[in-house]
């Protein structure tokens, strides 16, 4: 399976919208230019949030608004419930941010990720952002320059830190996935690596890896059969307490003709020229 | 999270699952008075310390087991158990507060089984173990299992007859059990079959999943803090994580990839990491403050790094928590803050405002060396 990336058409809904955490992304999304849709929220006093119809169940606010993208904001105890609801729904990509979801439930919503087809990033992640079109979750947009990188990522502020690095030489990001960092995830790297192997507007590809779990190896499997042209790096902090687990999964990508970074101070140094390796390449 | 062996067994006796008669004791004489009620013939005693420790050895040395033939022996062993300490395989010191008394059973034969969330496949697994054959293995379904699951789970475990009747029930219980309290890793090693045919939990370890405390107030009350985790107890109370390392430079970050990197670069240009604060991306001025106080109150700490990188995390509020911890508790070793993204400007105003003797940064790899330098030069 594979994903799309929001643009500014891109239909979202917000489920959770009047919740204090709901509220203040999806008013920094709709700022941003998202196309927020609609909202759910079980406070049936609200029929509108910031111009934007609030419905009291998925089902109803996917009849009449049609939504691509669903974001959920709630709390631990009732994510799992409202991952269901969306998937039932057929969204076909949902996102949710919400923190401390015992592993339980996240099986539970990666099964019914399943059964339903539908994409699951999270829990804990912070979502999608395509850089001057839409954002979708709790990534910080205002951040991303728009440029030809396709960022996927398991951290958060190394993902915001690392796009800083990029802007100092000149490097913009076309689209960026944060799919979190927890040990139990819905979606793993390969629906967004395919994603941006597809995109025309990335040019390259960077992923931003975590010492544990299994993600790297799977994308390895997954990239030994694949066709591409594209530049594709690696970077995955922790070498310090966990160098023997980092240096086996980069071993297992370098195979794939995946150029690794080593220093998280320079990944903006080492990707512009990895990139400029590229234009050599053509050239010759 | 994981408990005391006497707790984990009041809790699996409460949920239907086999263990031996036993109680807990405080003084000599609480553990005559349990001995005397279990009336059994043999007893075997139990020095209880805190959860995931493994008793190395006793000071002064405990010869032999810890069984006792008669109330007697009890008497005799829990008072000599009384006055001693025990030494952990971590190297941590317990004086003896606590002993669990059971009887002792006759073991005909000993069988292995656990239960865990296995977060390389992302499933849960059932998996069986015995001497004489390997390890077998049986993804768990999430919803109530059918009797189907349980027929076929018997076949690969293979047992059969009277054996499955037996360990049925309490296989069934433990799964009830892993689902009821969140549990991410369950372990009964051995389950035993006694002497007079009865299949009984002698040892088990139990971890809790962590994120899934707040569903079980009844649990989380019951946790303690092991000697010398102190420091992560009150990094857990105020929201932050805390990881120690052994060298002289302590690291603030938000984000646990950041705080990755962070330590890495630190090692990269010759630096020593005393400990990682996470303060995660969303912190609360308290957290900072909690952070921080906790770094300048750790011995080996001798410079402060604070390297924030602001998404959701806005670096005024995490300005405002230095501020007050540093006004509160004089620094008096060298702090370097490194502060971008989301409302850096604000932050580095805040800070430089409160003249307070810290340098502000917002270059990763020149805070970082700066820090080095800095600690250096004072050695």
């Amino acid at each position: 399976m594979t994903i799309k990336f929001p643009n500014k058409k891109t239909p979202i809904l917000y489920q959770g919208i009047t919740a204090s955490s709901g509220a203040t992304h999806v008013e920094k999304a709709i700022f941003y230019g998202s196309n927020v849709v609609a909202g759910v929220s079980k406070d049936k006093s609200v029929t509108m949030f910031q111009n934007v119809p609030v419905f009291q169940t998925v089902r109803d606010a996917v009849k009449k608004t049609k939504p691509q993208i669903s974001v959920i904001f709630s709390s631990p105890q009732r994510a799992l419930q409202d991952v269901e609801e969306a998937a039932k729904a057929r969204i076909p990509l949902i996102i949710c941010p919400t923190n401390h979801v015992p592993y339980k439930d996240v099986l539970e919503m990666k099964q019914l990720a399943l059964k339903y087809k539908v994409e699951l990033i999270g829990p804990s992640a912070p979502g999608l952002v395509t850089p001057g079109q839409s954002v979708a979750g709790t990534v910080p947009a205002h951040l991303f320059h728009k440029g030809n990188i396709g960022i996927v990522s398991r951290s958060s502020s190394l993902t915001y830190e690392t796009v800083q690095q990029l802007a100092k030489y000149d490097l913009g990001v076309s689209s960026c996935a944060a799919i979190g960092s927890a040990a139990i995830l819905g979606t793993g790297f390969i629906p967004i690596i395919e994603a941006f192997l597809k995109d025309s507007k990335t040019k390259a590809i960077l992923i931003i890896g975590k010492a544990s779990g299994d993600f790297e190896y799977e994308l390895a499997h997954y990239l030994k059969k694949k066709k591409h042209s594209k530049k594709i790096a690696l970077y995955i902090p922790g070498r310090f307490s966990k160098d023997d687990e980092i240096s086996l999964k980069e071993k297992a990508l370098e195979k794939c003709g995946v150029y690794i970074i080593r220093s998280g101070g320079a990944i903006g140094k080492e990707i512009k020229k990895i990139i400029e390796g590229e234009n050599m390449n053509n050239e010759a | 999270m994981e408990l005391c062996e006497y707790q984990n067994k009041r809790l699996l006796r409460d949920n239907k699952i086999p263990v031996l008669k036993g109680g807990v004791a405080y003084t000599v004489e609480e553990a005559v008075q349990i001995a005397s009620d279990m009336n059994a013939q043999s007893y075997r005693l139990h020095v209880q310390i805190p959860q995931g420790e493994k008793i190395l050895k006793y000071i002064p040395s405990v010869k032999g087991n810890l069984d006792a033939h008669s109330i007697e022996e009890v008497e005799k062993l829990a008072t000599k158990l009384f006055q001693t300490k025990v030494v952990t395989i971590s190297n941590r010191e317990y004086p003896v507060q606590r002993i669990y008394i059971e009887e002792l059973c006759q073991i005909e034969k000993r069988l292995s089984f656990s239960m865990r969330v296995d977060t390389q496949k992302q499933k849960m697994i059932f998996s069986f173990f015995c001497k004489k054959k390997k390890n077998m293995e049986c993804e768990i379904p999430l919803k109530k299992p059918t009797v189907l699951f349980w027929c076929r789970l018997l076949k690969i475990f293979e047992f059969q007859g009277m054996q499955s009747a037996a360990l049925l029930p309490i296989l069934k219980n433990m799964y009830s059990f892993f689902m009821k309290y969140n549990v991410v890793f369950m372990e009964f090693d051995p389950l035993v079959l006694t002497k007079e045919g009865k299949w009984i939990v002698l040892d088990s370890q139990i971890q809790f999943d962590d994120e899934a405390l707040f569903l079980h107030p009844e649990i989380s009350k019951l946790r303690e803090t092991p000697k010398g985790e102190e420091s992560q107890e009150r990094a857990r109370l105020y929201n932050f994580r805390y990881l120690p390392f052994d060298g002289n430079i302590a690291c603030l970050v938000n984000g646990s990839g950041l705080g990755a990197a962070t330590i890495d670069m630190i090692v990269e240009h010759g630096g020593r990491p005393a400990c990682l604060l996470d303060v995660g991306t969303e912190p609360t001025k308290e957290s900072v403050f909690q952070a921080l106080k906790l770094a300048l109150s750790e011995p080996n700490v001798e410079g402060i790094f604070v390297n924030i990188f602001g998404g959701i995390t806005r670096c005024d509020v995490i300005a405002d928590g230095l501020i007050s911890a540093s006004q509160e508790i004089s620094v008096g070793m060298p702090l370097v803050v490194r502060m971008d993204g989301t409302n850096a400007l604000v932050g580095s105003r805040l800070l430089f405002d409160s003249r307070l003797p810290l340098i502000v940064m917002k270059e990763f790899d020149e805070a970082v060396k700066t820090i080095i330098k800095q600690v250096e030069d004072l050695l």
